[in-house]
C-alpha cells in the first residue's frame, strides 16, 4: 500500500515538471516546412525546435492584432549557420519583408525591432546561405519573440528610399543598428549592408532657401554613416567623421529646391548593436545670407556673398567651400580667413574664368590666413580647404575688404616670367605668401640702362634680382623693414625684375620704380 | 703781356678744377656731341664646342669703379660695352661671368679662367671713338686690341 502511494506521489511530480517545462518552453509542431503547416505563435513566448537535416526548415505563424514593435531572437546551433526570414501576408500571398542571416556558424541571429501591424506575419527558421547546410539532431534552438508598443522610432524594415519612415522638422526618431546584415540589400556597392532610410518633404525655393540640420547620437561599438540625398536619389553630403561609437552630423546644408530629401543611416563592417538605440533629430532653419549655405564644394554650387564677410563651416576633414565675390571691379581687395582655434584652412582665389590666381596656406591651426592684395576684374572665386579637422562643426569667418592703392599695382598670378606683370614706372606688389615670387617685365625699345629702386615692404624682407631676356638671374640684394635700394641694371629690348619674399609682409606693399640713367 | 698771363693763370685754374672734379664717378661723361667715345668688344676666339659655348657678359670697372657691364652674348659672340668717358687714360677692368643653367644665374667665373690680363689702359677724347676689342681664349689668354676712329 505504502509502495503504491509513493509511486503515485512520484507520477505526479514528475508529471508536473513535465508540464511547467513545457509551458515555459513551448515546442515547434513537425512537420511546419511549409507555410500552411506552419506552427502557430504567440508573442512573448519562446519556441524550441530542431534543423534536423540540410532540408529542414521550420515555419511559424503569428497573428498580429495591433501595432507594436516585436523583437526576435534565436539562440545558436552548434556548427549550424541558421538564418530567419519573416514574411508578411499580403492578400493571402506572402511577401518577404526582412532576411536575418549573421552569415555565420554557431552563432545566434538578432532583430531589435520589427514593426508589425496587424496582419499575418510568418517567421521562418532556416539555413543560412553562407555555409553548407547540414542538420543538428542533438542541439535544438530556441526561438524568443517578445513585443513593446512602439514610440517615435524607425518602421522596419526601412532598408531602401521606397520604404523610408518619415521625418519631420524638429523630431528625433530612434533605431537600432540591427541585424547586423541585410541579405536583400543588392547594391552593388554595399551589398548585404543594413541601412535604415528616412525621408522628409520639404518646401522651400531659390530666393529663401532653407538650411537642413541632421545629428545622429550613435551606440558603442559601431562606427556609423550619415547620407543626405536629393529627391533624385543623388548624394547630397555625407557625414562619416567619428570613429566607433562616436555622433555624425551633417549641418547647414542648403535647400533650394522643394521636394522629398532621403536620410540614410548605417554602420560599417556589418557592426551591430541590438540593445542600444541611435537617435536620429531633424530641424530646418531659414537660411541667413551672412552665412554659408552648403552645398557649395564646386564652382557651379559657389555661394554668392551679398556683403563682404559670409561666416562658413567645415562639416569634415577635407570640406571645399566656395564663394563668388563681385563687390568691387577693376580694384584690389585684402582677403581674410579668421579661423576657429584648431582649424586649419587654406586659402585658393579663381578669376572669372576660374583660373587659379593665388593659393595660400601660411598659417597653422587657428590662426588667420591674409591674402594682402587680390585684384578683382569683375569677380572671384574663392575657395576654403579644410586642412585639419580636431572636431565637427569648425567655422571660420570669409572677410573681404576692399582697398585702394594709387598707380599700378601687381597683378598675382605672376610667379614667372610668362605671368610676368609689365612695369612702366612705378609698381606696388606684395609678399602674398611665404614662397611668393613675383616677376616685373621691362621692356625697351633699345639697349637702356636703368636705375631700379625698391621700397621693401615695413615688417618684411624681399630679395631683388635682375634678369636677362630669358629670366636668368644677373644681379641680387635684399632689402628689408623699410629699407630702400636702387640698382642699376642695363636692359636691351626686355629682362625682368625677380623678387622673392624672404621674411613676408601680409599687410604692407612694396614698391619698385624704375628710370633710365645714364 | 699782363693779361696774357691772367688768361693762362684763368685757363690753369680751369683746367685744375675741372681735373678734381673729374673723379671715378664722373669718368663717365654727359652725351655732348657723340653718345659714347669707348665701345669695347669682347668675345672668345677658340670655342669650337657648342655645349661649351655658355652664355656670358662682362663686367666692366673704368678707373677702378663699377661701371656697368656688356650685353649678354654667347662666348664666341660678341659682347659689347659702351660708354661715355671724359678725355683722359683710362683704366678698364674687366670680369667674366657665366650662365649657370643649373641654378638659373649668372655666376663669376673661376679666377683661373678669367682673361688674362683682365685689364687695359685707353685714351679717350670727345672727338674720336675709341674701339677695343678684346679677344680670349678658353684658358684665359686675352688679346687687346685698341684703335681710334
Amino acid at each position: 500500500m505504502l509502495i503504491i502511494k509513493k509511486s503515485i506521489y512520484i507520477t505526479v511530480i514528475i508529471t508536473t515538471i513535465i508540464s511547467c517545462s513545457k509551458s515555459g518552453n513551448k515546442e515547434e509542431i513537425e512537420p511546419n516546412n511549409t507555410f500552411s503547416t506552419a506552427t502557430e505563435i504567440n508573442l512573448n513566448n519562446e519556441y524550441a525546435g530542431f534543423l534536423d537535416s540540410e532540408n529542414d526548415i521550420d515555419n511559424f505563424i503569428l497573428k498580429i492584432d495591433e501595432e507594436q514593435i516585436v523583437h526576435l531572437e534565436l539562440s545558436a546551433i552548434k556548427g549550424v549557420n541558421h538564418a530567419i526570414h519573416i514574411h508578411r501576408l499580403e492578400n493571402s500571398k506572402p511577401l518577404l519583408i526582412k532576411v536575418i542571416d549573421d552569415n555565420r556558424k554557431s552563432s545566434p541571429e538578432e532583430f531589435s525591432n520589427l514593426f508589425v501591424y496587424p496582419g499575418t506575419y510568418i517567421i521562418t527558421v532556416t539555413h543560412g546561405t553562407g555555409d553548407i547546410k547540414k542538420g543538428n539532431t542533438e542541439n535544438r534552438y530556441s526561438l524568443k519573440i517578445t513585443s513593446r508598443s512602439f514610440y517615435n522610432e524607425e518602421k522596419e524594415p526601412n532598408d531602401n528610399p521606397q520604404n523610408s519612415n518619415i521625418i519631420n522638422n524638429g523630431e528625433t526618431l530612434t533605431g537600432y543598428y540591427s541585424p547586423s546584415r541585410n541579405s536583400l540589400n543588392e547594391n552593388a556597392q554595399f551589398p548585404y549592408r543594413e541601412e535604415d532610410w528616412y525621408r522628409t518633404d520639404i518646401i522651400t525655393g531659390e530666393d529663401n532657401p532653407v538650411t537642413i540640420d541632421i545629428t545622429l547620437k550613435v551606440v558603442s561599438g559601431v562606427d556609423s554613416i550619415l547620407s543626405l540625398y536629393d529627391p533624385d536619389l543623388k548624394e547630397i553630403t555625407t557625414s562619416d567623421n567619428a570613429s566607433s561609437g562616436g555622433a555624425e552630423s551633417i549641418t547647414g546644408i542648403g535647400i533650394k529646391k522643394s521636394g522629398t530629401y532621403y536620410i540614410c543611416v548605417t554602420g560599417k563592417s556589418f557592426q551591430y548593436n541590438h540593445t542600444e538605440p541611435y537617435e536620429l533629430s531633424l530641424k530646418l532653419n531659414t537660411h541667413d545670407s551672412r552665412n554659408e549655405l552648403e552645398p557649395n564644394n564646386s564652382f557651379e554650387t559657389a555661394n554668392k556673398m551679398v556683403i563682404n564677410e559670409i561666416t562658413g563651416r567645415i562639416n569634415q576633414a577635407g570640406d571645399q567651400d566656395f564663394f563668388i565675390y563681385s563687390g568691387i571691379s577693376n580694384s584690389n581687395a585684402k582677403i581674410r580667413i579668421q579661423n576657429d582655434p584648431g582649424l586649419d584652412t587654406a586659402l585658393t582665389i579663381y578669376n572669372h574664368e576660374k583660373s587659379k590666381v593665388l593659393e595660400v596656406n601660411n598659417t597653422g591651426p587657428g590662426y588667420e590666413e591674409i591674402i594682402p592684395s587680390v585684384h578683382i576684374e569683375d569677380l572671384i572665386y574663392v575657395k576654403i580647404t579644410s586642412l585639419s579637422h580636431p572636431s565637427p562643426e569648425m567655422s571660420y569667418k570669409l572677410i573681404i575688404e576692399p582697398m585702394y592703392i594709387q598707380g599700378d599695382t601687381e597683378t598675382e598670378p605672376n610667379d614667372n616670367i610668362k605671368e610676368a606683370n609689365q612695369i612702366e614706372n612705378e609698381i606696388t606688389g606684395f609678399t602674398s605668401h611665404k614662397a611668393d615670387k613675383d616677376y616685373y617685365l621691362v621692356k625697351t625699345p633699345e639697349r637702356i640702362k636703368f636705375k631700379i629702386r625698391i621700397e621693401s615692404p615695413k615688417h618684411g624682407t624681399i630679395r631683388i634680382s635682375t634678369t636677362d631676356q630669358m629670366g636668368y638671374l644677373i644681379k641680387t640684394k635684399s632689402a628689408g623693414n623699410g629699407e630702400t635700394i636702387q640698382m642699376i641694371e642695363m636692359f636691351d629690348k626686355k629682362g625682368y625684375i625677380f623678387v622673392e619674399t624672404v621674411v613676408p609682409d601680409y599687410e604692407n606693399p612694396y614698391k619698385i620704380s624704375i628710370e633710365e640713367t645714364k | 703781356m699782363r693779361r696774357k698771363a691772367v688768361l693762362i693763370k684763368l685757363i690753369m685754374f680751369t683746367l685744375i678744377i675741372s681735373g678734381a672734379s673729374c673723379s671715378n664717378e664722373n669718368v663717365i661723361q654727359n652725351n655732348i656731341n657723340i653718345k659714347y667715345n669707348l665701345v669695347m668688344t669682347i668675345f672668345d676666339t677658340d670655342i669650337d664646342n657648342p655645349d661649351n659655348d655658355r652664355r656670358a657678359y662682362y663686367e666692366v670697372s673704368i678707373d677702378k669703379t663699377e661701371s656697368g657691364r656688356s650685353t649678354i652674348a654667347l662666348e664666341s659672340q660678341k659682347k659689347i660695352f659702351e660708354a661715355k668717358l671724359t678725355q683722359d687714360r683710362h683704366l678698364i677692368k674687366i670680369e667674366k661671368w657665366v650662365l649657370d643653367d643649373a641654378q638659373g644665374r649668372y655666376v663669376k667665373l673661376n679666377n683661373i679662367y678669367q682673361p688674362k690680363p683682365n685689364f687695359i689702359y685707353v685714351n679717350t677724347d670727345n672727338k674720336n671713338i675709341t674701339k677695343v676689342t678684346v679677344q680670349s681664349s678658353k684658358f684665359g689668354t686675352t688679346l687687346y686690341t685698341s684703335t681710334t676712329e
